[in-house]
């Protein structure tokens, strides 16, 4: 019984580090999501309210709704991509569903006074959308992917025999590229330097072929249960509390090839593929308020907590690396350095806190609705990224993960920004009939950037309402500005790829009045 | 399993836009008319009188529900499975008296948690090692690294001689297996060796 403590004891108290600051801007930057009718006119619908959507937005919106309410939404994407690095040129295309909010909205009036009115919802929505290539490659005669590894051991100040062990503590990197002798010990004068295979080709003033492709898959998803209310005049309120749930699944195959004819300049080839999963779920809180100074104009403020979201990452890595002087390939998974298995770390990540402000003016507001014609809106929304943070999930965390995580946070703090995202958007109405047009605009959350980065989505729509039920159709042309850095080295500058992403859109709502 | 789930939605909708089928269909964005609540008029009714209503329909209808009636000073519920000191238990003939679940099996299966950790210094010149000082907001001024995207320019060449192999990759392990993190040395492994296989000549 004692043995079987001990041994738990141990599962329970290793250790927790592991995240990069690139996982920070994965759970707060990307494009508003929402019901064709939201995403029609660019997402404004901060002051707006009267959506399902609300629940994600502005919650105050819930405490619209006299009728109750039950909508499904989805659509589909054609996505195309086109990459740059180091001068060379590269197109990607795919295509995926997507899945937007569903839920319903139940009015409760209250029993003595029929002016004022509170309103209940439950709805889930894909808040990020994970899936994605970036695919690039390009000759490059200034660095190798494998130097990060080299550079880690150094780093690590410990023996080879300390790396390859079945417990590793460089499982996924150094332990395979030394297994695979992609980064070994060599003699240089009277000192023993740790260098990379594909060092020697750099040296004598050659480039590497390098390529990489990283499919992403999954998404971040929210559960929202909102309150919301109205004080028959000129105030609405909404409280949500969010669930939010992660399902992230990264693969990466990076090759590196000599592009000489020499067949003994010690070094072919190496292929990496990192693969790694995310999991797991938070809390957050939205909360906001709806003015209405006079009739018509609407004025609209959210914030949105931090998502407080406890995580567990999955990873295995493998490497195949061909050298010569002689010719030979050795091949290395990190199963052999993680006992047989998947390596595990859990972690708690909070996303930034967000704040909307919002404005809109809806020509007649009145109950019949042969004579509403239409609104405008905007939307301004700050996001303060560089507000991510990582913590141990361990209840007495050691003092190297204290020491780790404080310097992540700091590296986040140094790399991100706050950045505002402005959306606009309107609406005419003719009866039963609906046009939208929209536009959205999301800020680069980088403090420094070697390319452009930002989003720009531009959509229109139509929407049909009437005998109980309505339908509403968008089509949103999605612009993402990216780069991907697929390294980093301490010495060195960072080599990038320059990312342009269009994205076609095709989103449905179908909902019911009851 | 979907095409129950598509069928329960199309039910669902048929049935709920009954509501609005005839006349106008509100839209809540602009404006929507509060429903109409009826209100109970007797006043008067006791609560707790449809409280026993209901307790002694629930009671029917369930025989569970008649445990939760606490005017009675015994317990005439009788349930075969129910482990524990029942009255009547010594009646049971599936009585054991431990719960047959209640002793929780510890599993154990230890995993490597090391993974993506990265090094930190090399995201800018300034933030170096795992340590830099929040308090000293000066020695964090943003300098982040520059970049390269071209094959034209001899960078290399330029750095290497800067960075010099000897002090940036030079392989002096340290005997220090303290578990301090940093430059002092990695903590020691705990698991067995793996060889590397040999090194072709």
């Amino acid at each position: 019984m004692q043995k079987i403590l001990t041994l738990a004891a141990v599962f329970f108290v290793t250790n927790t580090y592991a995240q990069i600051p690139e996982d920070a801007v994965r759970y707060s930057w990307y494009p508003q999501n929402g019901t064709a009718r939201t995403l029609a006119i660019g997402g404004a619908i901060g002051s707006l309210g009267g959506d399902i959507t609300s629940n994600f937005i502005n919650p105050a919106g819930i405490g619209f709704y006299k009728t109750n309410e039950a909508t499904i939404s989805g659509g589909f994407a054609f996505n195309k991509a086109k990459t740059n690095y180091r001068g060379n040129n590269l197109n990607e295309t795919k295509q995926q569903f997507n899945f937007a909010p569903a839920g319903l909205v139940i009015a409760l009036p209250k029993r003595f006074e029929n002016k004022k009115t509170n309103a209940f919802s439950f709805a889930v929505t894909q808040t990020a959308n994970f899936n994605n290539v970036i695919h690039f490659k390009g000759l490059n005669n200034y660095s190798s992917f494998s130097e990060q590894f080299a550079e880690e051991f150094k780093k690590l100040n410990t023996s080879i025999d300390n790396v390859l062990n079945t417990n590793s503590i460089a499982p996924y990197t150094a332990a395979p590229a030394l297994y695979t002798y992609l980064i070994d010990t060599v003699r240089n004068g009277n000192n023993l330097i740790i260098k990379a295979a594909p060092e020697y080709i750099l040296d004598a003033g050659q480039a590497l072929q390098q390529e990489m492709i990283k499919t992403t898959k999954g998404g971040l998803y929210e559960l929202g249960f909102t309150y919301a209310g109205n004080d028959g005049k000129k105030l609405l309120w909404g409280v949500s509390v969010g669930i939010p749930i992660v399902n992230f699944e990264s693969n990466t195959l990076f090759t590196e090839n000599d592009t000489s004819n020499n067949s003994s300049n010690h070094f072919k080839s190496f292929t990496y593929t990192d693969n790694f999963t995310t999991k797991g779920a938070g809390l957050n809180a939205k909360l906001g308020l709806i003015y209405r100074p006079k009739e018509y104009i609407r004025l609209g403020l959210a914030v949105h907590t931090p998502s407080y979201m406890s995580l567990t990452d999955s990873r295995q890595s493998s490497l195949n690396t061909e050298l010569e002087n002689p010719i030979k390939t050795y091949n290395a998974s990190s199963d052999l350095f993680t006992e047989g298995k998947r390596g595990v770390a859990r972690y708690i990540q909070s996303s930034p806190l967000r704040v909307i402000a919002s404005g809109s003016y809806v020509f007649r507001e009145v109950e019949d609705v042969t004579k509403q014609r239409g609104f405008v809106s905007a939307d301004i929304e700050f996001v303060n990224h560089k507000g991510s943070r990582f913590n141990s999930n361990a209840e007495q965390p050691t003092v190297d993960d204290q020491t780790y995580f404080k310097g992540l946070n700091n590296v986040v703090k140094d790399i991100y920004k706050g950045n505002i995202n402005v959306k606009l958007g309107g609406e005419i109405k003719f009866n039963t009939i609906m046009g939208r047009l929209g536009f959205g605009y999301y800020g680069s959350p980088y403090k420094d950037a070697p390319a452009k980065a930002n989003k720009m989505t531009m959509s229109g729509g139509l929407g049909y309402r009437n005998k109980g039920f309505f339908v509403d159709l968008t089509y949103m042309y999605l612009i993402n500005k990216d780069f991907n850095i697929p390294y980093r080295l301490q010495n060195l500058q960072n080599v990038y790829a320059g990312i342009k992403q269009q994205s076609s859109n095709i989103i449905a709502t179908v909902g019911v009045k009851f | 399993m979907k095409n129950i789930l598509l069928l329960c939605s199309i039910v669902f909708f048929a049935s709920c836009s009954a509501v609005y089928k005839s006349g106008q269909t509100p839209d809540d964005l602009y404006y929507s008319k509060p429903k109409v609540v009826v209100e109970n008029t007797d006043k008067y009714e006791r609560l707790d009188n449809v409280y026993e209503e209901r307790q002694i329909r629930m009671a029917a209808y369930d025989y569970r529900w008649r445990t939760l009636d606490d005017r009675y000073d015994y317990n005439y519920s009788y349930n075969p499975y129910a482990y524990g000191y029942n009255y009547g238990y010594y009646y049971n003939p599936y009585y054991y008296s431990y719960p047959v679940y209640g002793q929780s099996a510890v599993f154990v299966n230890p995993k490597n948690t090391t993974i993506r950790k990265t090094n930190l210094a090399s995201y800018s010149n300034t933030v170096s090692g795992y340590t830099p000082s929040k308090s000293s907001n000066s020695s964090r001024t943003i300098s982040v690294r520059g970049y390269n995207n071209s094959n034209n320019q001899t960078y290399r060449n330029n750095t290497y001689d800067t960075r010099t192999y000897n002090e940036n990759r030079s392989y002096t392990p340290s005997t220090n297996n303290s578990n301090s993190g940093g430059n002092s040395g990695a903590p020691a492994s705990t698991g067995s060796s793996v060889p590397r296989p040999p090194r072709g000549q």
